[in-house]
């Protein structure tokens, strides 16, 4: 359950949502997203009440685990689920280009890499061109390469203007991608600001001992 | 209308790579060699017998095919995570009836794919009759009424084997309710008749879409007939397509 949660996510920035496993980053992504319903407050979209059209127009999800269908070819997913958007083949060429799967377009799903499923799954982000991309715990399940790989991807998008947002436990990514961060524990919004500001209030040297300080403080 | 087919045709594609879909396919070849078998032990009645069970055969492999790998396949999108996806990027409606309209395109393939082979066996054994291949259409109408109640079941229920054994029955009940009502017309008492005339009407009536005793005689029911089977098909998915949607976007996924 979440309990006053209150987050601003600027246009153009990444925003890295830190948190221990059950932390209820998940929850919030699916909340933001209207996959689950809120009881209370609310959320804005450019100022304005978020509504499903909104998100179907301007936001691109990738779920924690994510899986397309195993029979289908790289490229016929994408192409197939691109028609939808009106996109041409070029466009869906141009996104395989740009995560890195041009190669292994014309394999079949089931024979990707769990890295390689990551980025097709980036390339699903894409295909409306969302101007909000939200990822669910991207990196995970990936070997340092197929990391690397994601978020080098993740730092390209927001170089092109999209506004990021994601949920991780790996901190040193959030380092790496520069990210303004909030910490979520227990349902609730522990900490919110850049990572300078969270290793100054612990005196910490490293994120992690910084964000262990918060976690275990919040106890 | 291009969301729609996105998603119908991924639902389409991805059924019919299903290893499901093949076993069905192989399993319907088999049975065909089954049925020609069972055209020789039936001397004198060798075309009746090959019709009436060739018929039967496509009813039930069809059945299979589109309860297990509708349902299967709506519990491992959402296992997958991957109709979180479709539903930010598309509406619940179009998400529902994406899918639906994929299922009734496998089915429609099955079934043509299945009269190629089945007028074949029997051009062969010189056991042809039109008939028999017009009484697909009703078939047709049944499959896609049972492909709308899979995805309702799918979206009410939240585990794959609930939905499966709930649309089993549904459908053995819609099967047999006919018969029930001709006993209990003969011997019920009035509140039996009442309750199972009600059962009868709720279900869906199989039997009014079975043409099958007449097709195998190369007889057929005119025209008005198929026009009221389709519409009641018609009326009977708006129905069930309207409940499942409505129980689809009151979901949390």
């Amino acid at each position: 359950m979440l309990k006053g949660v209150n987050l601003k996510v600027r246009k153009g920035e990444i925003y890295g949502l830190l948190g221990i496993n059950g932390a209820g980053k998940t929850t919030l992504i699916r909340s933001i997203l209207g996959l689950l319903r809120i009881d209370q407050g609310r959320i804005l979209f450019k100022g304005n009440i978020c509504q499903p059209k909104d998100i179907q127009k301007n936001f691109g999800f990738l779920p924690e685990n994510f899986l397309p269908p195993k029979n289908l070819k790289g490229i016929e997913f994408l192409r197939i689920l691109g028609s939808g958007f009106n996109l041409k083949l070029a466009d869906i060429k141009s996104l395989l280009e740009l995560v890195g799967l041009t190669k292994h377009s014309r394999k079949y799903i089931g024979a990707y890499s769990r890295g390689m499923i990551q980025r097709l799954g980036l390339a699903t982000c894409l295909l409306k061109d969302p101007e909000v991309i939200i990822l669910d715990e991207p990196t995970l399940g990936l070997d340092p390469l197929g990391q690397k790989q994601v978020l080098n991807i993740i730092a390209d998008l927001n170089r092109r203007g999209k506004t990021v947002f994601f949920s991780s436990h790996i901190l040193s990514q959030v380092e790496q991608l520069k990210a303004r961060i909030a910490v979520i524990n227990s349902g609730a919004i522990a900490f919110e600001s850049g990572v300078d500001e969270i290793l100054k209030k612990h005196k910490a040297s490293s994120l992690e001992e910084a964000f262990l300080k918060e976690v275990e403080g919040q106890k | 209308m291009r969301k729609f087919l996105a998603i119908s045709f991924l639902n389409f594609k991805e059924a019919v790579r299903d290893k499901f879909f093949l076993g069905v396919v192989f399993f319907f070849i088999f049975y065909l060699l089954f049925c020609i078998f069972l055209g020789k032990l039936s001397v004198g009645h060798a075309d009746k017998v090959m019709r009436d069970a060739g018929l039967a055969g496509i009813e039930l492999t069809a059945i299979i095919l589109v309860i297990f790998s509708f349902t299967f396949s709506f519990f491992r999108e959402k296992e997958n995570r991957i109709l979180e996806v479709y539903l930010t990027d598309f509406s619940p409606g179009i998400c529902v009836s994406g899918k639906i309209f994929g299922y009734v395109l496998l089915c429609g393939l099955y079934l043509l794919l299945s009269a190629i082979a089945f007028g074949g066996l029997l051009y062969l054994n010189q056991a042809f009759n039109l008939a028999s291949l017009v009484a697909l259409y009703p078939l047709f109408l049944k499959i896609v009424i049972i492909i709308f109640l899979a995805s309702l079941f799918s979206t009410l229920f939240s585990s794959a084997t609930t939905a499966l054994l709930s649309l089993l029955f549904v459908y053995v009940g819609a099967e047999l309710i006919p018969s029930a009502l001709a006993i209990v017309k003969a011997y019920g008492a009035p509140v039996q008749k009442v309750f199972i005339k009600f059962i009868y009407l709720f279900f869906p009536n199989m039997d009014k879409l079975d043409i099958k005793s007449l097709a195998v005689y190369g007889k057929l029911p005119d025209y008005r007939f198929f026009l009221g089977i389709t519409i009641y098909a018609l009326v009977y998915c708006l129905f069930l397509w309207l409940i499942n949607l409505l129980i689809f976007q009151k979901k949390e996924y």
